[in-house]
Parts: C-alpha cells; structure tokens; sequence
C-alpha cells in the first residue's frame, strides 16, 4: 500500500532549468539548427498536404474518411486547438511510444498528444545532434522536431513521457533533459515473474504522481473512472472498425493506418464518434459488397516498425502495385487501441494495476524476450485476416524490428506463408527499388494462388 | 444485461436460490425422509452442518462422524458417501463452490461491499497463497487422522470421543454463521449449541473476507476434498490459446489469484485445482471466445470480444 502514497517529489521544472551541470545543450541545438527551422517546418507541412491530397484522392474513399484527413493536417485545425486549450491554463503531455498510459495523463487533466512522427527534413538535424547515423529514422525525426522552435505538436509540450523499450528512445531523454522537461518511463524487456509486475506498476504510478505535479490537479477515483471509460470507447470503437475490416476489404490500409496514427493526436472522444461514424458507413459498404479494390488483389499484412504520418511510403507502393492491406502488426496500426484497460473493481489500486497490466502484458513490442504474443498475434491475424503475405517494414536503424523480421519471416516462410522484409527509410531515394521488390512479391502470390486452383 | 454481470447476477441469484433451499430442507432427509441411500446424498462442498443429515452436511463431516463411531455400517457411512461424493463432483466440478456453497455467498457479498465503499482488497503474494493452499490440504489430512484415531478401538482414545472436540464443527465459520439466524427462524431448536470457536472463526472469516476475496475458499477443507477430484470433471475451463493476446486480466480478476488460464500457452484445460468455476476471468475476458465453459467438451458459456463492452 506503501506504494499507492503520494511521495514528496521536487515540483517538475518548466522546460528543464537545471541545477546539473550544463553541458551547452541549448547552444548546440541554436548552432545546429542554424536558422534553418522555419524553413524545415514548412518542408514538413509541405509533405503532410501532398499525402493529405494523396488520401483525400483515392478512390472509393469513404465520405466519414474526410474527416481524419482534415485532423491529419494537423498544422491546421488540430495545433490551434491545442493552442486554445493551453491558453486557457491545460497542460499539454507530449508521448513517445505507446507504452504511455494516456488515460493517467487524461485524468489528470492534461492533454495526451503522441510525438511519433515520420517527418524527413528535420533527420538531419537529429542526426547531426545525436551523432549516430546508424540509429533509426523515427527517432531522429522526433529529435530534430524538439530542437525546432516552433514545430506543430513538439513545441506544445510542456512535458514528454518518453518509455524506454529500445536504446534510441532510451538516449532521448537523456539527451534532451536540459530543453525539455522529460520523464523516463522503465520499460522491463522481460515480462514474466512478479517483481517485473511490480516494479512496472511503480513505474505507473511515478508517472501519475508526475502528471498530478504537472497539472496540479489530483488523480481521483472518479476521474481516473472517467478517463478510463473514455477510453475504452474508444477501444470499443476500434474493434468494431477492426470487425468491420473483416467483413470485406472497404477501406484502403492507408486509410486505416491514418485513422489509428490520429487515436492519440485526436481529441479521443472526437475520434471515437467519428471511427464510429466510419464503421457505420463500412458496414453498409460490406453489405453492398463494395470493395476499395480489385476484387482479386492481394491481401496483404504489413508488420514491423511503425509506421508514422507522414511517411506513408510503404503502404502507397503496396497498394499502388495493386494489393490491398488488409490488416496490420504495427504499434501504429492496429495495435494502437487494440487491448483495453478492463476494471474488476474501481477501487483506486484496482485501476492502476488494470491500467498497468494493458500497457506491458499483451504488448507485442520487439524490445521483448520471450516474445511468443507477436508471433501469435500475427499467425492468428494471417489465419482470420485472410492474409496471402506479409510484409516486414524494417526501419534502418531500428534494430529490434529487424532482428524480429528475421526471425519471424523464417518463421512464417516455414509455416508456407510468403513473407518479404523491406528494409527502408525516410526519404524518398529507395521508392523504385522497393516497388520492384513488392511487385516482384505479389506476382509470387498470385503464382501461389493459380498453383492452389 | 450489462456484460461484466453477464456472469455474475445469475450466479448471485443460483446462490440466494441455493441457500433458501438448503435452510428450508427442500433436499436430504426433510423431503425423501429416511430412504436409504437417498439419505445419504450430501452437496459435496457445503461445510455446514446445520443438524445431522441435512443436506448441507458435507462429506468432511460425514467421514469424520464415521470414523468417530467405530465403522459400523462400512458401505453407507463411508463407501457410498464417498461414491456419491465423487459422482457429484465428477458432474459439476467445483461450480458447488461459486454458485451452491452457502459460504460463497456471505464472501461475495462482503467484496460487493467493500468494493462500493472503494477499499482495495489485500492481493496475496503467489508464496502466502501457495502456503494457505498447502494448508487445507494438511488441515484435511489432520482432522480425517485425529477422527480416525478417535474412531479406532485399538488407540485407546476412543473412551474420550464423547468428550474431546470433533474438529471441523470448531473451525468451521458455517456454524455461528447460519446456526443463530436458523434458531430465529425456528429451523433449528434454540438450545443448539454454537462452539466458542466457531464464533471466533466466524469472525476472523468475516473480516478477513471483507479484505482478501473469496478468503474461506483458499483453505476449505471440502473444497481441497474436492479438489482431488475437480480437474477429471465433466465441467471445463478451457483455454484458446491462439486467441489469446496474453493481456492478463483473466489473472488480475481471478479472486483464487489463479495464473494457469493466463500461462498456458498450448493445451486446452486450463481448469486449476483450485478453481471455484465462478468464471470472473472468462466475463471479463475481451477476445472472442478466448476462455469457455464446457461441459463434457461442449461449449455452454464462451468470453465475448470487446464490441459488446458496455461503456
């Protein structure tokens, strides 16, 4: 019980003035940045219309898809949202991984907004400030994001939770301590035996206290209820969309992967009602029969590094070739909202634990050992998705979704089902040789498909 | 009806049912009088004994009575009892525990209290939990002995029967719990006698169920009876593991603080010895048929997807 008490901590400094040592962190960012910042965010805003245009022209789009790609401009609608709930005193909690339990930052009054991004002019500068160009890409388009003045969502935060489930999150907030104010989250990379449970759910509550500090408000049980339940609609409405994907192929992946990119940059009761408002329309479409796309293109599952708005060049080549995705191991694709928090009791400790045991338990992050809920989770989704191949995004750098795309395209090539890894990055420079690789696998499952006939 | 009481209203109202029936002797010799070995059907599981061959009067009982009174009738005093124990229990598993027992239903409601007034139960460590499992099972084994040698002529303790304790009337909550309300309804006439510590256990019960769930059900004496016989029953927890996402929560709500249904990875029986079938995990359970009660490998009961969560 000793545990649930509120501990006297030192109140979180605003954007980290530190009594430590200060190793020129500000002065380094300034001289790499070099003035260049506002020109990189414009890059950035630039690239978001051009795929914005790029879904809002697909066809057979449905008409509830409108809305998340407006929200998906985020420079637009969603940053003077954010702007008008700062102004009027909320605190805004920025997340790098979905290890983050959203619902104690919601409860606490703050806004939750995910940082995960795949933006490609500000790499560089991460790069050039971290200093390892072999780490992944993601990572350093979120660090040179932070090192920007005024970049959409970044420079909101005045708070970013940052999990550790691999090295290059790990050293974030270790490097950016002094301009931001960051609290590490300990992500266990095992996840069996009692201590590992224990000490995880610490850890959920070092963030509660923390959020309680940030805003000032306390985490009650009626609250927390309440974020709680927020959220499980939302979960809810994710797996009706889930369902309704099964029933026939009526949305495009690329859609899909949008909407579930947006579950923790949206509003989420927002989001909710308008995933809701989709699945409605979907359910008709699956009724009707009406597909997004040939009726004999490959179904096809993407797995591996997230995928984050808006580098959205995987999921264009593939269904540009002609498949359709039909389903998704990603931490930002499905997996986005796919396991609730479900409450026996809503008894203070009860929820914590709850809200512990969703974000460790059935996450299938690679940083894990022994992984076997991965390699269910997408036999079972190739078994009941329908899935003729799966692709493996293998993000340069990103070395334990690598190491698990070997392992598990083995594994699936042993079970007979094609599997293919693209290792890839941010830029545009490998699109012509991933398309050749793509298409070169889907005639493969086309051949598969005549040989079973 | 909401989803998280998809399971547990119903077997709140099998387990009011049960108690009236029990406390009014629809069953047992109230109703098919002295027949032989009808006589002698007993609900497995109920620790209660009310007054001698009530129906709630549980096969403990009725092998410590036997051993007692120097084996005289060896087949209906003990070789039917415990036939008719088994058949039982080989039928229902230990469903008698969550949904019949007359002591699961006073623990049910004290965790439905505490959890509206917003305490916490006390979550026992996998060590204590082992330690209290291990317990009963010694429990049985001592009070079976003791009777046993109070039975056996050759120990010289039989002189003393009628005066030393029999052990499980002392310890069992049951007694104050249900003799008293009993005497003021007239079932029972007001001289019974209640044993000193039985009340003492009774209260210890009660505050300790309040804290820790479903507390009694981890040392009963019947219940490590019946869990000798449980997991060849005819009624099944089993498990899919393939729809299953590892998520836990069957674990966190299980209130036996049960592991194995969130463990097992292959098989398909996930019953434990020390499973209740209260089915706390398989209500709460958010993947579509993940976790199902069968009986004799038919479905009757599967955990229902997420879609139909009531928020």
């Amino acid at each position: 019980m000793s545990l649930l008490k509120r501990k006297e901590m030192k109140p979180m400094e605003k954007n980290g003035k530190n009594t430590q040592a200060d190793s020129g962190a500000r002065e380094r960012i300034k001289s790499l940045v070099a003035g260049r910042g506002a020109d990189m965010t414009a890059n950035s805003i630039k690239k978001i219309e051009v795929e914005a245009q790029k879904l809002a022209s697909l066809k057979n789009k449905p008409a509830a898809m409108d809305y998340f790609i407006d929200v998906a401009r985020i420079h637009d609608r969603r940053v003077a949202e954010i702007n008008k709930f700062k102004a009027g005193g909320g605190r805004v909690v920025g997340t790098l991984c979905n290890f983050v339990p959203v619902e104690l930052i919601d409860a606490a009054g703050a806004l939750p907004v995910a940082l995960g991004c795949g933006y490609l002019p500000p790499v560089g500068l991460g790069e050039a400030y971290l200093g390892d160009p072999n780490m992944c890409s993601i990572v350093k388009a979120c660090a040179g994001c932070m090192m920007i003045d005024d970049f959409p969502l970044f420079s909101q935060c005045d708070a970013i939770i940052a999990p550790t489930p691999c090295d290059a999150k790990l050293k974030i907030s270790d490097e950016f301590k002094e301009v931001k104010a960051i609290v590490p989250m300990n992500v266990p990379r095992i996840k069996q035996g009692e201590s590992i449970r224990r000490q995880w759910i610490q850890e959920i509550i070092t963030v509660r206290n923390r959020m309680e500090m940030l805003t000032g408000n306390k985490i009650t049980r009626k609250r927390l209820r309440e974020s709680i339940e927020k959220y499980q609609r939302a979960h809810k409405a994710w797996r009706r969309l889930l369902d309704t994907r099964r029933k026939g192929d009526v949305l495009w992946g690329r859609h899909f992967l949008l909407i579930a990119w947006l579950a923790y940059v949206d509003d989420i009761a927002r989001w909710t009602e308008n995933v809701n408002k989709l699945s409605d329309e979907l359910e008709k479409a699956a009724s009707e029969k009406k597909n997004v796309a040939n009726g004999d293109a490959p179904r096809v599952m993407i797995a591996g590094s997230p995928i984050m708005w808006p580098n959205w060049k995987l999921p264009d080549i593939v269904e540009e070739v002609g498949a359709v995705i039909v389903s998704d191991e990603l931490c930002s694709g499905t997996r986005v909202l796919y396991d609730p928090v479900v409450v026996d009791e809503w008894t203070e400790r009860a929820m914590l634990d709850a809200i512990a045991d969703r974000y460790l338990f059935p996450s299938t992050c690679p940083c894990f050992t022994p992984n076997v809920e991965r390699e269910e989770n997408i036999i079972n989704e190739v078994k009941n998705g329908g899935v003729e191949g799966v692709i493996f995004h293998a993000m340069q750098g990103c070395h334990l979704h690598t190491l698990d795309a070997t392992r598990l395209t083995n594994m699936l090539k042993g079970m007979g089902i094609p599997a293919l890894t693209i290792r890839s990055e941010l830029s545009d420079g490998d699109i012509g040789q991933i398309r050749i690789r793509v298409e070169a696998f889907l005639e493969m499952i086309q051949a598969n498909r005549a040989e079973v006939a | 009806m909401k989803r998280q009481h998809r399971i547990s209203r119903p077997r709140l109202a099998f387990q009011i049912a049960a108690l009236v029936l029990f406390n009014c002797m629809v069953f047992g010799v109230a109703s098919f009088g002295e027949t032989p070995y009808l006589r002698d059907i007993y609900w497995p599981n109920a620790t209660t004994k009310f007054f001698a061959d009530a129906p709630t009067y549980s096969l403990v009982y009725k092998l410590q009575d036997t051993t007692v009174a120097e084996f005289k009738t060896l087949y209906t005093d003990i070789v039917l009892p415990i036939f008719i124990f088994i058949i039982l229990v080989l039928i229902l598993g230990r469903v008698w525990c969550a949904w019949l027992c007359p002591l699961g239903l006073p623990q049910d409601l004290l965790s439905g209290l505490r959890k509206r007034l917003g305490i916490p139960y006390y979550r026992m460590s996998k060590t204590v939990g082992d330690a209290l499992h291990a317990t009963k099972y010694l429990a049985l084994f001592l009070i079976l002995s003791y009777t046993v040698a109070l039975g056996m002529p050759g120990t010289g303790l039989s002189q003393l029967r009628t005066s030393l304790p029999i052990p499980y009337e002392w310890i069992d909550p049951n007694r104050a719990l249900y003799v008293y309300p009993q005497i003021w309804l007239g079932i029972l006439p007001p001289t019974t006698i209640v044993p000193i510590v039985s009340i003492g256990t009774t209260i210890f019960f009660l505050v300790l169920s309040f804290k820790i769930r479903r507390f009694w059900c981890h040392i009963c004496p019947a219940g490590a009876l019946m869990g000798l016989v449980h997991k060849e029953s005819f009624m099944q927890l089993t498990k899919d593991a393939t729809k299953c996402t590892s998520c836990r929560i069957c674990a966190r709500v299980c209130p036996m603080g049960i592991e194995d249904m969130y463990k097992e990875k292959t098989s398909r029986n996930v019953t434990a010895r020390n499973c209740t079938h209260c089915y706390s995990c398989l209500e709460s359970c958010p993947e579509d048929g993940a976790l199902s009660a069968t009986f004799l490998g038919k479905k009757i009961l599967t955990s229902k997807s997420m879609v139909d969560y009531p928020v």
